[in-house]
């Protein structure tokens, strides 16, 4: 018995290294087939409360949202239409003199002096009439032609004029026929004398020759000046006529750039044209047109028309150097058709204005700086208020969802927006090729995205509470091969003001859109395609 | 990619499946009371001899290893085509919110015992002992292969990564008192001396995905303390391990105790009840603790605010968004002592001799760790062949495995004894052989296919061998011996 005990012992011992070396099954990983990985994920893109600068910041970056004391919106665009400085305006010619006299001198010993005396007369456009001119650039330049042997000293002086703090004077040595000399006129002030001609400067020059007892028959002497290069720094006296060029300048209004169809009923726009004159001298402007005008399809214009618009409008101007005075004519819906006008969404409104210096001649002296501008200021003011219906706006965006969506069995998309505004708005994202053939649609069908809030009651129309919606959307199948063609998207929102753009409503500031936008994935793998 | 992505699994549930789920010895010893050591299951259970000294270095050689969560098995197979199948929906079917993966090794430096009047029992033993434990969560995996979308409005438990390893020395001075003839209690204290340490306590990385906008919601708090473990941050070259300021550590110290009873109901039966490892050691030297800033850390992402993006610009708003992950989930490196509490266990037992060579008992363990209990359950028998040897087989319960068959054995061969035992036979004895063709380059740039093969055990969540060899004297036992087991 002990025996077979040991024995059955034995036994289990020697099964027990036998199993040791045993391989139940074996694989080939090389035969290993396809196995799937289906994860599925989900995350939030977009969690944004947008306010009306949210809104209008993709159009209107430049712009300028304003504020109320009741928190009230406006939208304010601001243009300068003209501006232009008083020596763009008034330019200086070069001037030029010449005389020739007779000169009779035989022998002399020692210095003999003699003079002459001659206007200067400026040739200046516009029937200008200069009682002073201070110059802050420009060269005169002077030279005698003559067949006198000796050597002498001209001196020019300008009674009345001054360089530089000092008699207007200039000295030329000489030394032979075309001696010459220059002097900058920086600094100069010119006195002109218009009691017989206007703008003449007289001048004299005094001449002093050397003699040393050489042979010598001079029978001529020949005076040039000329003035070049003429800049003033401030022109006094009766600057006469001239026109202003002020036509073609436009205020562009970027909120309508987007906008493809629909009308936008603002109840109390407002256009302000304000003149800010530097200038010391009289200025009557004729507003020729303004027209509104709609560059995007269809195009169409409305001129601006009405009593507010003042024709002819004489400009106020300053009574003293370095003031500016200021004009200004407003027009809104009671003194003009504006609000017609923009009904028709304009891009932009043209202004056509022409002016002229001194309408009435000669009566009153003027004044100008180099730097004194004239400047017309064109502000269109919008106020929130008001009504929109089939207002639609559209852009479009390069995109890419990548080249191989076919990991992608699904994509499901979920909007949901919290609406504070009074604007109904159904959005839609078309997915289009590189040529813009629309190859799908994020919405299909269409739903609306975006709920009106309810306005309160007038005069305030202030909305109290927002509305939610969600909407949510799957693409599958054989359109997601539509999203790996799409290179750009084409977002297109249809705006309505509450019920149908018939009831008026107020922008607030505090007027919130919170949108949500959130993606589920199903994606899907194959191991054979992780190598 | 997809082989590598398969040895990985093969590996995981293969070589993880090497390490034991608990830190604990064998179940099957405490049966084989000729075996000296059976002692440390039980300090009431006094050694059938009346003297044993350890074998010094070769008394008691422990190594044990498991994973509870899943097989190769569970993950591949063959399909009716002939073409392997890996099947990922099983695997995840397979693992329970929390999986670990654990190691451990005891090794007796030095032990003796000896038995005075046969009412009382004295024992020592120097013991050096490793441990490590690490847990992965299920939902991690969950995470990775069904994707956020799939999970919505569940706390995902992704990052409860617990590290757990210890390595300590022991030094047990264990006393056994027979009481009456149906009552014996004994009692071990252990002085304890910590070498190194890595202990998570907490790891808390959620992720919350709601139904609704689909935000997604992170939460974060992690504790990690360790000791001895410059090497994790320090990165300069001139670091150098000290081996023997490791191994003389005394800094960590510790205390432990073990306490047993065993109650004899009549002459079959006998029940047995012991409470193991109930102390902490102090983990004073070079302590190192990784704690979160924050450790309410939380942050939603809800989606990019538009007006803000478009503000800032993509390159500001990415750095503040940044930024703003960093000041919430940033992590806080200080330098406190910390304790940590030995991981307990209690054993429920019964015997029942069925004859005076044939004893058959049963296991209840319940180990706590983790703020859990985890349970295991053996019944075994052991049939003596004289005093010379001694077999058992068992049948054990434990991680999350009902198929652990264990066999053991004892040889006395004069007063040198022999043991060799396992929980679990056939785990590491059924291999599977994975095998796959690798391109390789020679030495002139040839490109050839070289098969690689991979073996690994089947089905191997648990497995442990103990050995060793004691000098034991005085073996034959008395009639009148109680407890009643011999």
């Amino acid at each position: 018995m002990k025996l077979k005990t040991m024995l059955a012992a034995g036994f289990l011992a020697l099964a027990t290294f036998f199993m040791a070396s045993c391989v139940k099954e074996e694989f080939d990983m090389d035969t290993v087939t396809a196995t799937n990985w289906d994860p599925n994920v989900a995350a939030p893109l977009i969690n944004s409360s947008l306010s009306l600068w949210d809104v209008m910041n993709d159009y209107d970056s430049t712009d300028l949202l304003v504020v109320d004391s009741n928190q009230f919106v406006y939208l304010v665009y601001e243009d300068t239409v003209y501006s232009e400085s008083a020596e763009n305006l008034i330019p200086v010619a070069d001037q030029s003199m010449n005389y020739t006299d007779n000169l009779v001198l035989g022998t002399v010993s020692g210095d003999y002096t003699f003079d002459y005396d001659y206007n200067f007369d400026f040739a200046l456009g516009g029937g200008m009439e200069l009682d002073s001119m201070i110059l802050k650039a420009g060269t005169l330049s002077m030279a005698m032609n003559s067949d006198l042997s000796y050597p002498a000293t001209i001196e020019m002086t300008i009674p009345g004029s001054t360089l530089n703090g000092a008699p207007f004077a200039v000295t030329l040595n000489y030394s032979g026929s075309g001696s010459s000399t220059t002097a900058p006129l920086s600094g100069g002030r010119l006195v002109f004398d218009n009691s017989v001609v206007d703008n003449r400067l007289a001048v004299h020059f005094k001449v002093t020759v050397h003699g040393n007892g050489s042979a010598n028959n001079a029978t001529f002497a020949n005076f040039n000046m000329n003035l070049n290069g003429l800049a003033f720094k401030f022109l006094y006296g009766y600057l006469g006529q001239f026109n202003l060029s002020m036509n073609n300048d436009t205020i562009g209004i970027r909120v309508y750039n987007n906008n493809l169809t629909g009308t936008v009923n603002w109840e109390d726009p407002r256009l302000y044209i304000n003149v800010f004159n530097g200038w010391g001298l009289p200025i009557r402007t004729t507003i020729d047109y303004m027209e509104a005008i709609r560059t995007n399809n269809p195009p169409a214009s409305v001129i601006i028309s009405g009593a507010g618009i003042p024709n002819p409008w004489d400009i106020n101007y300053p009574t003293a150097v370095g003031s500016v005075s200021t004009s200004s004519f407003f027009l809104d819906k009671n003194n003009s058709n504006i609000d017609a006008a923009l009904n028709i969404t304009p891009q932009r409104i043209l202004a056509l204005v022409s002016g002229a210096t001194n309408p009435n001649g000669n009566v009153v002296k003027n004044f100008v700086e180099d730097v004194s501008r004239m400047a017309v200021e064109a502000k269109l003011e919008l106020p929130f208020y008001g009504t929109a219906n089939g207002f639609v706006m559209q852009d479009t965006f390069d995109i890419s969802f990548g080249e191989d969506l076919s990991h992608v069995d699904w994509i499901m998309f979920k909007l949901y927006t919290n609406n504070m505004f009074p604007v109904d708005g159904t959005i839609q994202v078309y997915f289009c090729d590189s040529l813009n053939n629309r190859l799908d649609s994020l919405l299909n069908p269409v739903d609306q995205a975006l709920l009106s809030a309810v306005p309160g009651p007038a005069p305030d129309y202030k909305v109290t509470s927002p509305v939610a919606k969600t909407v949510s959307q799957t693409i599958g199948g054989s359109r997601i091969g539509n999203l790996e063609n799409t290179k750009k998207i084409v977002v297109t929102a249809w705006l309505d003001t509450y019920n149908g753009g018939t009831q008026l409503v107020k922008i607030y500031s505090y007027y919130k859109l919170d949108v949500r936008l959130s993606a589920q994935a199903q994606l899907k793998f194959n191991s054979s395609e992780l190598e | 990619m997809k082989k590598t992505i398969i040895t990985f699994l093969v590996f995981v549930s293969g070589i993880a499946g090497a390490l034991q789920l608990n830190a604990q010895n064998d179940m099957i010893i405490q049966g084989m009371r000729i075996i000296p050591q059976s002692y440390y299951s039980n300090p009431a259970f006094i050694p059938q001899c009346r003297w044993h000294i350890g074998m010094p270095m070769l008394s008691s050689f422990y190594i044990g290893g498991g994973h509870n969560g899943f097989n190769a098995k569970n993950v591949i197979s063959v399909n009716a085509l002939d073409s392997v199948e890996l099947d990922i929906e099983s695997m995840i079917g397979s693992l329970k919110n929390h999986n670990y993966v654990s190691f451990e090794m005891n090794e007796e430096l030095l032990s003796f015992g000896f038995k005075i009047k046969d009412k009382h029992y004295i024992n020592f033993a120097a013991t050096e002992r490793a441990f490590a434990r690490i847990s992965y969560p299920k939902d991690l995996i969950e995470f990775a292969f069904y994707g956020n979308g799939a999970l919505l409005d569940q706390t995902l438990d992704i990052g409860n990564f617990r590290v757990s390893e210890n390595h300590y020395r022991e030094f047990a001075f264990g006393y056994s008192y027979v009481y009456d003839k149906t009552w014996t209690f004994g009692a071990r204290a252990k002085i304890l001396f910590g070498m190194s340490n890595v202990n998570t306590r907490r790891t808390d990385v959620t992720l919350h995905t709601e139904s609704e906008f689909f935000d997604i919601t992170a939460t974060s708090d992690i504790l990690v303390n360790s000791n001895e473990i410059d090497n994790m941050t320090d990165t300069s070259e001139d670091y150098e391990f000290d081996a023997g300021r490791y191994i003389g550590l005394t800094s960590n110290m510790g205390l432990g105790f073990d306490f047993g009873a065993t109650y004899k109901f009549d002459d079959k039966i006998t029940f047995a009840l012991s409470v193991l490892d109930l102390g902490y050691i102090s983990w004073k030297s070079n302590p190192m603790n990784l704690t979160s800033k924050n450790s309410d850390g939380s942050f939603t992402y809800d989606g990019v605010d538009i007006s803000e993006f478009m503000e800032m610009g993509a390159d500001s708003f990415m750095q503040n968004l940044a930024d703003t992950l960093i000041d919430i989930f940033e992590v806080d490196t200080t330098y406190d002592k910390y304790r940590t509490s030995l991981n307990t266990r209690i054993h429920a037992s019964a015997f029942y001799k069925v004859t005076q060579k044939d004893h058959i008992s049963a296991l209840l363990r319940m180990h706590f760790y983790d703020r859990k209990v985890h349970p295991s359950f053996s019944l075994a028998y052991m049939r003596k062949f004289g005093d010379i040897w001694h077999v058992t087989g068992t049948y054990s319960i434990t991680n999350r495995n009902y198929a652990n068959f264990g066999i053991g054995w004892s040889l006395k061969l004069g007063p040198a004894q022999f043991y060799i035992l396992t929980d679990n036979i056939f785990g590491p004895l059924i291999w599977n052989r994975y095998t796959w063709l690798e391109e390789k380059e020679d030495e002139f740039g040839a490109t050839y296919f070289e098969t690689q093969k991979l073996t690994i055990p089947r089905n191997w969540k648990y497995m442990n061998f103990h050995f060793g060899m004691n000098f034991v004297f005085g073996c034959k036992p008395p009639k009148d011996l109680v407890p009643i087991l011999e």
